[in-house]
């Protein structure tokens, strides 16, 4: 089977900063990855990586059989519309209202009729557990973990093959991380979508994960040591012997207190 | 050896920074070639249009007007003693409607509008940046530079001429008020006069110079936002390096239209006095 995402020896460098080296991996379709690692060890770039937001220095990346660099931004744009994103802190349009900010993907699209449009924006504001009290609301007027959950619902609007979370729960209380757990298990279920979960949270490793890959921050590395430091499933990784994905899983401060990183 | 390693620093330094330059100066010509290529290609549908044609035209009469009228009777307050010392103060609506029209009402007027407009496009788009708005665009197939630059671009290219008329209008009415009604001055020779020396080559030169000052703060006051650093402190230096980039626009465009409408009056009207 074609894997839906392919990074081939990709490599990202910012000025003299690396902060993505030599990384490969494939991406089954229906497979929910999680990517883990300490904070500044590349994830968010490796995200935004996969939807062409970056162009990788070295290497390429792949979707669906196809080298993502070959296409032009309007090609891009078609290729994007097979996917879904739901941003750290939503990114949602400060100057529309929840119910134009959910409508947003299929309005650009403009192939939907209004009256079907407003139709699957109640549908979608239902199935991440809102009512249709909020959609003309704006979305400073929502807690975070609502506004986390019409960033789902936005995502979800096109019928993505693949959805990728940007720290999904970060700042949540543990109620809401599980309400944004059990969605996004839901989407992975009931979808059948492809999902790539970057996250810090254990918990939503263990939740919805199937397999994990962890990343170390380039600067810690030794120069021909790899950067991704495991990968397999979360069980695995709990029996890991690596002192590294130990530390991680346990949050140890071990020796990285008084370092530079 | 220590000479040689420091000159080696400099030298890479300097090179550093006019290397970043030319990279700047290729970034904002990318910018305008893709903006100019959507315009070109799909303008941007009513709903993205008309909010900003709102935002950018009609939210900015009252300070504009406001702005026109004092200037009109501030020039009148100005030109008084020296044109009452002649025996020429009937001449004042001639002196006050010209520098208006030619000069003061549309720079004023757009120097007013960069800091209004420009600041606040610039903190706005600068604010989607940062808090990742325009990736979000980017990731549902819309194009940000269509969807978010275009848009005000054409407000601003648009709207700002005609609120420079506006200026225009309200400093020859300050102007006229000032003089006719708080100095005394009559108002048939006052109005007479004005009409006899400006002339709808001054008015249009005025208008003429907006369109280019109204393009300059929307582009520039865009790609200020587009580029925004991170933080707080980006959105703050956005905002502030599209005033002061704007406003330098301004002045040097100002010069250079001024040159060029001078040497084209001089075509028009032979035989009057050449700038060059």
């Amino acid at each position: 089977m074609t894997p839906i995402i392919s990074l081939k020896d990709v490599s990202m460098i910012f000025g003299r900063q690396t902060t993505l080296k030599h990384l490969s991996f494939d991406v089954s379709p229906g497979q929910c990855l999680a990517v883990v690692g300490e904070s500044g060890c590349g994830k968010t770039v490796l995200l935004k990586l996969l939807i062409r937001l970056l162009r990788p220095t070295k290497g390429s990346v792949w979707f669906d059989g196809v080298d993502l660099s070959t296409y032009n931004a309007l090609e891009m744009a078609a290729v994007r519309r097979r996917y879904g994103f739901v941003f750290q802190m939503a990114a949602l349009f400060d100057s529309m209202n929840i119910e134009q900010n959910i409508a947003f993907p299929l309005i650009q699209e403009g192939k939907m009729a209004i009256s079907d449009i407003r139709a699957k924006v109640v549908e979608q504001i239902r199935a991440v557990g809102l009512t249709e009290n909020v959609l003309k609301k704006k979305p400073a007027e929502l807690s975070g973990g609502m506004r986390k959950r019409v960033g789902l619902a936005r995502a979800l609007m096109l019928d993505p093959e693949l959805i990728l979370y940007d720290e999904p729960t970060t700042g949540l209380d543990p109620i809401m991380t599980a309400v944004i757990n059990e969605l996004i298990s839901a989407a992975q279920n009931d979808r059948h979508v492809t999902s790539v979960v970057v996250t810090h949270d254990m918990t939503t490793v263990r939740h919805c994960a199937d397999r994990v890959i962890m990343l170390f921050p380039n600067a810690l590395l030794e120069p021909d040591e790899p950067q991704k430091i495991f990968d397999g499933t979360p069980k695995e990784m709990e029996h890991s012997d690596d002192p590294r994905v130990k530390q991680f899983i346990r949050g140890e401060v071990g020796e990285r207190l008084y370092s530079n990183t | 050896m220590g000479i040689v390693k420091s000159f080696c620093s400099f030298t890479e330094r300097l090179g550093g920074a006019v290397m970043d330059k030319i990279c700047r100066i290729g970034e904002f010509g990318y910018f305008i070639a893709q903006m100019i290529r959507w315009l070109t290609t799909r303008w941007p549908c009513k709903g993205t249009i008309l909010p900003c044609f709102y935002q950018i035209g009609v939210q900015s009469l009252p300070v504009v007007a406001l702005t026109g009228t004092f200037i009109g009777m501030v020039l009148a307050v100005q030109s008084y003693t020296q044109l009452k010392s002649l025996g020429m103060e009937t001449r004042m609506g001639a002196l006050i409607n010209m520098s208006l029209v030619r000069e003061l009402g549309p720079v004023l007027a757009a120097t007013m509008l960069a800091g209004r407009i420009g600041s606040s496009m610039a903190a706005e788009l600068g604010t989607m940046r940062v808090t990742e708005q325009i990736d979000a665009l980017t990731c549902m197939g819309a194009n940000p530079i269509h969807y978010l630059v275009v848009p005000r671009f054409l407000g601003c290219l648009l709207l700002i001429p005609i609120l420079a008329l506006m200026a225009d209008f309200m400093g020859i009415v300050g102007g006229a008020f000032y003089s006719v009604y708080l100095l005394g001055i009559d108002s048939h020779y006052y109005i007479s006069n004005s009409q006899s020396f400006v002339g709808l080559f001054d008015i249009s030169s005025g208008i003429f110079k907006s369109f280019f000052f109204g393009g300059a703060i929307g582009v520039i006051s865009c790609y200020r936002g587009f580029n925004c650093r991170a933080g707080a402190e980006g959105v703050g230096r956005a905002a502030t390096e599209a005033f002061v980039n704007s406003f330098v626009a301004i002045l040097l465009l100002d010069l250079l239209m001024g040159i060029f409408l001078e040497a084209l009056y001089s075509l028009i009207w032979a035989g009057n006095a050449k700038l060059f």
